[in-house]
């Protein structure tokens, strides 16, 4: 949209308001890289800060004396967000689509069908039971894909209406017209025309993979280098707590043990450094949001 | 669409429908399938929530005892008070989530700095890529009474006495509904990016021309454009009314027990009651019961949504 | 053509879920393999080494030679898990011609993982149950019982040894309702406990604290210590109204058996909340909040309490005391440290001391009996113990000179770069018959099994009620969400306990409290009358 002189202070006023809202966001990760480098008694003693007393990259030498695993963890973890996402954006428009033509018998139903599993589900027992007594995906490389993330009912639902709502019918018709099949329909003018969207529930899919660590804590068990970067910072934290809110029934000997375990700054440290890969790969990602659609591009 | 292959002969219609909406049917195979394997076939666990599990004898041979699961959600006052909270939360929730998330869309999408807009793009998902437990941590590092920030360096400096911030549960909806905005607002904001970047330049364009303002282009050309997601994204959260984020209500409180009266939820409570002590009839008698709540809510507010217009319903 | 279009972008994406969605459902011993070689292709450039893992072990049971599948909770980062599990396999191959498949899970999720794999029946024989659970597992039926298994007495007929190496008392203390759901995890159990301060400081001001017992007898000292170092927290650590504690819990805080005259026990079940006991010491927890001694965080910290100690930023805090405690703080906190004792006479044992965590056998094992034969062998085999403990000797660990049992790092490996270390005796079947690490006394096996012996113990030992029925657990429930909401804030002595304490009570009881106690009553009744305790 053209800059009009009499939009000038709309613009203004929209850059303030966003200028603030966006440091309201970063300053709290400001917040989480200063604790994760002050000094671990500095943290105990003197509390938080942004301007920490005294610096010490001992929270990060301790996750990556490890490194082999970390890195490890990483490459997993982007496989993993990269096969999820690029399925869940597939079988999501191919299953909106259809959803978003009006006239498709049944379409009220198969709107309820979607609908409903977001509503009821079964708990966390069945799902398990099914995903490793019938599917046997426990310890397995699918154990991190399929039980959950692949496709969500919510994305189809807004996909569908984004579908409905902002492909003009007009182009549907002249395809058809011209014979074309659906699936030529689908590819070149829904997959296109519905990038917006799609670009954004797979930014929602791939960050739903990069923070999962439910499957990884559920499905595996054994086959522990197949944990995604989450599940290693979960399990540091989780052994942490448990052993905290237990300690008093405790013997001393658990008490050690508990010792042993990380401690404040080296869990902010791990969540930032479960995070910087998107950090970096956030910015690279942006064009693909702003691109506005000019119908003419699409015919 | 208004459809296209409007059959000339009405004789040869079956067929005519058969074969042209097969290959329609075939793409949604995959999304069908998987929703029917990872969501319906797990649904029969719900008859847990009626039943007194023994694993020995299997889910299904195990002995039906009615509505007793359920007893707990209803029988102290707690009931009222989570109730209450987990309904006003979300209430907050949905009303802020919506507001913030259009506002800013709007503004993202007018805003003509390209870097501008890049950067606050990126910044709004930002929390998104933050666990509850960091945040919680965050939180904690921010309100902590003896190292917090805020009791340590900010009201010092305004010479005020430092605040018992985790012992009092007043300030806990304003922490609570301000956390979740600035984690969560991200999420439809940028669903509603996509529909106004959806929308044909050229209404703009047109009402430039007409000399409409910016409010009356945001009022007659945006607004109707996104209500649709609008409505689609109120409808879905008005399903899952009865839930609440366990982490923001367990993690960001940290547990203090002396806040519950605003921090406990449906949620945090069954949690709290049951987890530790593994009962799993109880636990699937409260998902049931939150399931149920939410879809009658969404059965009554899509009928009226229908009544209003019915392009925009869910089914 | 346009079919041919369709069809091939179809079948393209549905093989992308069909494929992913019925891969592995072939036969039962096959996914490990099956799945191992197909994703070992797609991540080869992700670092793909994650299929061996997998398949360990699970080569044996085809030979006839029966696996045993065993969890077990342990700190993460071991890299030499595979080694020491080859180890323990051949170890056990030899012994008892079985295999094993060793589990290790994390502290945080060792219990959510346990019940999801008893849940959803996959193969699995020994399993540890944690205490607060077990009353759920029992009554779900997600362990066996260990003496009557179709009506065979696993215990007795298969596993013989492990009354004989952890003795009668401790092997059958783990019952609920008749069902023996696991024998107890081999460690001290005794209930000592004491305060643990800064030397520098004590010394400093010239504190006498070895004639002090009671937390009246600190409050001098801490006005003292307060005075001389304002900024200091005096006392760190939250639970310090029942760290020190003359009842038995009898499962949990509703309802117990007081035990602070011990010529006078009873079977009498009693509101703790209501005794003079806790009120007492409430109110001086609460004295000492309100002068600015006890750290206002308490309540939600996450630190451990050595980690303050360690910091700097604290003088004292309580702790269970056991022999070799302070050689183990002083290095864990790089501080020199002076403990002392206090409430002596309140050394008290009631079942969840003993019974912390349960070694059991789960419901879908296979063949019970093995899995008995095998729980047998864990409980008596010393060898069993270190591998699983310290890892391979000579390489994780070695025997220190001059000792059959003390046993240390060897040469060049430390904490750091140790490839196998869990040190988690407490939570492992039965450490008295294993190694003893370095900085503990050589004897310190039968000076815990003294200290055990010589405590208080409840009349009750042995009786753990069954809260599972629908109208109790029901209750239950209502009271540990009244009792979360006042606990910590009580402990820690944030709040006024004159007031608060009588609200919870009232609470409590409008939750249904005396219903609570009265089916405990009946259930010790019934118990002590089966088993001729008066």
């Amino acid at each position: 949209m053209a800059l009009k002189k009499k939009d000038r202070g709309y613009q203004i006023a929209a850059n303030v308001i966003m200028a603030l809202w966006t440091i309201f966001i970063i300053l709290p990760f400001v917040l989480l890289l200063m604790s994760s480098l002050t000094d671990e008694t500095v943290l105990l003693n003197k509390g938080y800060g942004f301007f920490p007393e005294k610096f010490s990259f001992e929270a990060y030498s301790y996750i990556f004396k490890s490194g082999d695993k970390i890195l490890s963890a990483y490459a997993h973890t982007i496989f993993y967000t990269v096969v999820g996402t690029l399925v869940n954006v597939l079988i999501t428009a191919l299953f909106a689509y259809p959803l978003s033509l009006k006239n498709l018998p049944g379409r009220k139903a198969w709107n309820f069908y979607v609908f409903f599993t977001m509503l009821f589900s079964g708990g966390l027992i069945p799902s398990y039971m099914m995903w490793t007594g019938t599917f046997h995906i426990k310890d397995t490389i699918w154990a991190q894909i399929i039980p959950s993330l692949l496709m969500s009912a919510m994305n189809v639902l807004l996909v569908r209406t984004y579908f409905a709502t902002s492909i003009p019918d007009a182009l549907f018709e002249a395809a058809q017209i011209d014979g074309a099949s659906q699936m030529r329909i689908f590819r070149s003018i829904v997959i296109p025309l519905g990038k917006p969207i799609l670009v954004t529930i797979g930014t929602f899919s791939g960050l739903a993979y990069w923070n999962d660590w439910n499957n990884g804590l559920y499905y595996i068990t054994q086959a522990t280098d197949l944990y995604g970067i989450q599940n290693l910072l979960n399990r540091m934290v989780s052994d942490l707590q448990f052993l905290t809110s237990n300690a008093s029934g405790m013997s001393s000997d658990a008490m050690q043990t508990l010792a042993r375990t990380p401690t404040t700054g080296v869990q902010m440290a791990i969540a930032f450094v479960a995070i910087l890969p998107i950090l970096i790969l956030f910015p690279f990602l942006q064009k693909y949001y702003s691109k506005g659609i000019s119908l003419g591009a699409v015919k | 669409m208004t459809n296209a292959a409007a059959p000339a002969k009405k004789g040869s219609s079956l067929s005519a429908k058969v074969k042209k909406w097969t290959p329609v049917y075939l793409m949604m195979i995959p999304g069908a399938l998987y929703l029917l394997i990872n969501n319906y076939i797990p649904m029969f666990g719900l008859v847990i929530a009626f039943k007194q599990v023994d694993f020995q004898k299997g889910i299904l041979a195990s002995p039906w005892i009615g509505f007793q699961n359920f007893q707990f959600l209803f029988q102290t006052k707690d009931a009222f008070v989570i109730t209450r909270n987990t309904l006003l939360y979300n209430i907050a929730f949905i009303f802020l989530n919506t507001f913030i998330g259009i506002l800013f869309a709007i503004f993202i999408c007018d805003i003509s700095r390209k870097t501008g807009k890049k950067v606050y793009q990126s910044a709004i998902l930002f929390p998104y890529l933050m666990s509850w437990v960091i945040v919680g941590y965050i939180i904690y590092a921010i309100f902590s009474m003896q190292y917090g920030i805020v009791n340590k360096s900010i009201l010092p400096a305004l010479g005020m006495d430092p605040l018992m911030w985790y012992n009092d549960p007043k300030y806990w909806p304003a922490i609570l509904i301000i956390t979740n905005t600035w984690k969560g607002s991200g999420y439809g904001c940028l669903i509603y990016i996509s529909s106004i970047n959806g929308i044909e330049a050229s209404y703009f364009e047109a009402a430039e021309l007409d000399g409409a303002n910016k409010f009356q282009q945001i009022w007659n050309i945006t607004m109707p454009e996104i209500l649709p997601s609008v409505i689609t994204l109120t409808l879905l959260s008005i399903g899952r009314i009865f839930y609440s984020d366990f982490g923001l209500f367990y993690q960001v409180p940290r547990d203090s027990g002396l806040l519950y009266s605003t921090t406990n939820t449906i949620d945090t409570y069954v949690y709290r009651g049951l987890m530790k002590l593994g009962n799993v009839g109880m636990a699937s008698a409260a998902g049931f019961y939150q399931s149920v709540v939410g879809f009658i809510l969404v059965l009554l507010s899509n009928w009226v949504v229908r009544k209003i217009s019915p392009d925009n319903a869910l089914f | 053509m346009n079919k041919k279009r369709i069809f091939a972008f179809l079948l393209a994406a549905s093989l992308s879920a069909g494929a992913l969605v019925s891969c592995g459902g072939g036969e039962t011993s096959a996914p490990a393999a099956d799945s191992g070689s197909t994703p070992a292709s797609e991540t080869a450039s992700t670092g793909g080494d994650s299929a061996e893992a997998s398949d360990s072990g699970e080569t044996a049971s085809s030979d006839g030679v029966y696996q045993i599948t065993m969890c077990y909770p342990g700190p993460a980062d071991q890299p030499d898990y595979q080694a020491v599990m080859d180890a323990i396999n051949e170890l056990t191959m030899e012994e008892l011609n079985m295999s094993f498949n060793g589990i290790q899970l994390g502290f945080g999720d060792w219990t959510d993982r346990i019940r999801l794999m008893l849940t959803g029946g996959e193969k699995l024989d020994i399993v540890p149950t944690y205490a607060t659970q077990a009353s759920a597992y029992v009554s779900q039926g997600l362990v066996l019982n260990l003496l009557d298994w179709n009506g065979t007495n696993l215990l007795e007929e298969y596993g013989s040894g492990i009354i004989e190496a952890v003795g009668e008392t401790q092997t059958y203390g783990g019952q609920i309702n008749g069902v023996l759901y696991g024998i107890p995890s081999q460690k001290e159990a005794m209930g000592t406990a004491g305060i643990v301060m800064r030397k520098d400081i004590v010394d400093e001001l010239g504190l006498d604290y070895e004639n002090w017992s009671t937390y009246e007898d600190l409050t001098d000292a801490f006005t003292q210590v307060h005075e001389a170092n304002p900024e200091l927290n005096v006392v760190v650590g939250c639970n310090m109204v029942t760290k020190f504690y003359p009842f038995d819990y009898l499962n949990d805080s509703f309802g117990v058996l007081m035990m602070d005259d011990p010529d006078n026990l009873t079977l009498e079940v009693e509101n703790l909340f209501e005794t003079d006991y806790y009120m007492d010491m409430a109110k001086i927890i609460h004295e000492w909040y309100t002068n600015g001694w006890v750290m206002l965080d308490a309540a939600t910290t996450t630190e451990t309490s050595s980690n303050l100690m360690k910091a700097g930023n604290a003088f004292c805090y309580f702790s269970p005391i056991k022999p070799g405690f302070l050689a183990q703080e002083e290095s864990l906190t790089a501080r020199e440290l002076v403990t002392q004792v206090l409430y002596p006479e309140w050394d008290v044992i009631g079942s969840d001391r003993i019974n912390f965590v349960n070694w059991g056998i789960a419901h879908q094992s296979e063949d019970p009996v093995k899995a008995m034969e095998f729980l047998e062998f864990a409980f008596t085999s010393g060898e069993f113990e270190d591998l699983l403990n310290f890892g391979i000797e000579g390489q994780h660990y070695v025997k220190m000179e001059g000792s059959d049992v003390m046993v240390t790092y060897p040469e060049g490996v430390d904490a750091t770069n140790c490839g196998y270390h869990l040190a988690v005796g407490w939570a492992l079947p039965n450490q008295f018959v294993g190694s003893v690490w370095e900085g503990n006394p050589e004897d310190v096996w039968d000076q815990y099994r003294a200290c055990n012996e010589a405590s208080l113990w409840s009349k009750a030992y042995g009786f753990i009620p069954d809260t599972s029925a629908p109208e109790i657990a029901n209750i239950q429930t209502a009271l540990t969400n009244v009792y979360n909401t006042y606990m910590k804030s009580i402990e820690c002595g944030a709040v006024d306990p004159e007031t608060i304490i009588p609200q919870m009570n009232q609470e409590l009881y409008a939750a249904g409290l005396q219903e609570y106690m009265d089916e405990k009553q009946r259930q010790l009744d019934a118990w002590a009358e089966a088993n001729g305790v008066s």
